[in-house]
């Protein structure tokens, strides 16, 4: 699927985890409509840093608004950062499937074709 | 009185248009280690963030750009649109100005609360077409529609250059305390 766009996550004692159960290296668009051609997931990237970080990762190419295809709409998608290795899912990033794209933010702007909601991100951090 | 110590990259293009660019904040100084997080926009300890569409439309001017900021993911959504046009912002959304085409978080002005940096790569300064600009919104306890929003471009008082056309600043941050005030610089 040409330019869907991959995050890949590199720990710094990979591939020596230290830890039972692996960690997900690699993350696709969770939503909407899944990865798909042109979302490009990860032209944008931006961490809150600290222990167990969030990223945020922006798809500017997303097409799907609701059940309609708008050209290059935009969409962001989060993967949260674990310290519990027992989990399902091991430490490390996951993804929880929560995206949005500005029509579901209801922030007062919607999403319409070629606005490239995503395509620059920065984050607080944590405190 | 605010220090903002200005370290610009000017992207100089010829028929190819710079993508937008992610940009995070740099850890923490030593000397900030002991202050809140830097980037906290409304100071309520949830982490924000802020979201660029610079191919926003705003109303019928195209790809003036917008961006969002979100003080809460999960649960729920709060969440805020700036544009140019918007009370606190200043300037004009114009064609292709492309505001939100990058996008860092700071605190500039050492009050607790963090600050927002939009990039404007395309906006015009006088008669430079695309010489591009910055706008600087202030955190509080309303998020970023503080007091004080700045204006910047190369031919304002402490930019260390002049706006020519094309000369896209503002295309990429980067934020950090980069003189050890223990103030952020951009």
């Amino acid at each position: 699927m040409i330019d869907a766009g991959l995050v890949n996550a590199v720990y710094d004692d990979w591939p020596n985890f230290g830890h039972d159960v692996p960690r997900k290296l690699r993350f696709t668009q969770p939503g909407p409509g899944g990865p798909e051609r042109g979302d490009r997931f990860g032209f944008a990237l931006t961490s809150t840093g600290g222990s167990a970080a969030a990223v945020a990762v922006g798809s500017p190419g997303e097409d799907i608004n609701a059940a309609r295809v708008v050209a290059d709409i935009g969409s962001i998608s989060w993967l949260w950062g674990s310290t519990d290795f027992q989990s399902e899912g091991g430490g490390g990033l996951w993804s929880p499937g929560i995206w949005h794209t500005q029509n579901t933010l209801g922030g007062g702007s919607s999403s319409e074709a070629g606005d490239h909601f995503g395509g620059a991100l920065t984050s607080s951090g944590l405190h | 009185m605010r220090r903002l110590a200005i370290v610009f990259g000017v992207v100089l293009v010829t028929g190819v248009c710079p993508a937008p660019v992610a940009v995070s904040e740099s850890s923490p100084a030593p000397l900030l280690q002991d202050q809140p997080l830097q980037g906290d926009f409304n100071g309520d300890g949830v982490a924000d963030w802020a979201i660029g569409a610079p191919g926003e439309d705003v109303r019928t001017v195209r790809d003036a750009g917008a961006v969002n900021v979100l003080y809460q993911v999960f649960p729920g959504v709060a969440s805020q649109v700036f544009t140019q046009n918007s009370r606190s912002v200043q300037s004009v959304a114009e064609p292709g100005d492309r505001f939100g085409g990058a996008v860092a978080v700071g605190n500039f002005n050492g009050d607790g609360f963090g600050d927002l940096v939009v990039g404007v790569p395309f906006e015009s300064v006088g008669a430079a077409e695309r010489a591009g600009a910055v706008n600087v919104l202030y955190g509080s306890p309303q998020g970023v529609p503080g007091y004080g929003n700045q204006y910047l471009h190369q031919d304002r008082f402490g930019v260390g250059s002049s706006a020519e056309s094309d000369d896209q600043f503002g295309a990429a941050l980067a934020t950090g305390d980069f003189n050890g005030d223990g103030t952020f610089s951009m």
